[in-house]
């Protein structure tokens, strides 16, 4: 399948990513891949759930790789996420992007992941030895300058 | 008029709803005027909606967009996507 954005159930595939912007013209072909970590804020991660609001994903991948096209001169960028249940070391995100020369290649890939973590409508429950909760809810639910627990251990408190 | 609410990850725990269709007063017809409305409807919403961006019709909105029936409504918390 040669769509430019995806969300994918199964394991993504580097080569494949990188062939929706490989091309005649493209001297640099960048790809960046994110993987699951095994620690997340000193916790152990056992299990990461991701779940996206997968028509509205869609859209705003492709509203992405729109505007980074139209904003680097010659680049073809493409991107994978998956969702469902991931493990240690699996890969999350695929991004890749190609032009003429390298320094947009870099440039536009770098850019491409950047957007994609601050606009995309996915999220992560992370499931490790002491729970399950979703990444981002609690800290963004807290204000600045109290101190408690999120259970997450008794040395996590606000700094 | 009508929308569709849809609640995602941290915010359809709390609903206990993954979506529902709203019944809208006439004054509720901005997403900026939709915000104090779901909060004050759903208690367990309440003083939560602050970190959360609002998505009409598959995209983000903003706070001045005027809604319209059928609108789709979608409740974003922060996002974790991209590994």
């Amino acid at each position: 399948m040669s769509a430019r954005v995806a969300i994918e159930r199964g394991a993504l595939s580097s080569e494949q990513v990188s062939s929706v912007v490989r091309r005649p013209g493209a001297g640099a072909i960048v790809v960046f891949e994110g993987t699951v970590r095994d620690l997340n804020e000193g916790r152990a991660v056992v299990l990461l759930e991701y779940e996206a609001y997968e028509a509205m994903a869609l859209a705003e991948m492709e509203r992405i790789a729109d505007e980074l096209e139209r904003e680097h001169e010659g680049v073809r960028v493409a991107a994978r996420h998956r969702i469902g249940a991931l493990s240690v070391g699996d890969v999350a995100v695929i991004c890749a992007a190609s032009a003429p020369h390298r320094s947009e290649a870099f440039e536009a890939c770098r850019a491409l992941i950047d957007r994609l973590k601050e606009r995309v409508p996915i999220w992560k429950r992370e499931h490790g030895p002491e729970g399950a909760y979703w990444v981002g809810w609690e800290d963004a639910r807290c204000t600045p300058g109290h101190a408690h627990h999120h259970g997450r251990g008794p040395e996590d408190e606000h700094s | 008029m009508r929308v569709r609410v849809l609640y995602f990850a941290a915010l359809r725990d709390l609903a206990q709803r993954a979506e529902e269709l709203v019944e809208l007063p006439a004054e509720v017809d901005t997403i900026a005027a939709l915000r104090p409305f779901l909060e004050a409807r759903t208690p367990a919403l309440a003083g939560r909606l602050g970190a959360v961006r609002f998505a009409r019709n598959e995209a983000f909105a903003d706070a001045g967009e005027v809604l319209e029936e059928g609108d789709v409504i979608a409740l974003i918390p922060p996002v974790a996507g991209g590994a």
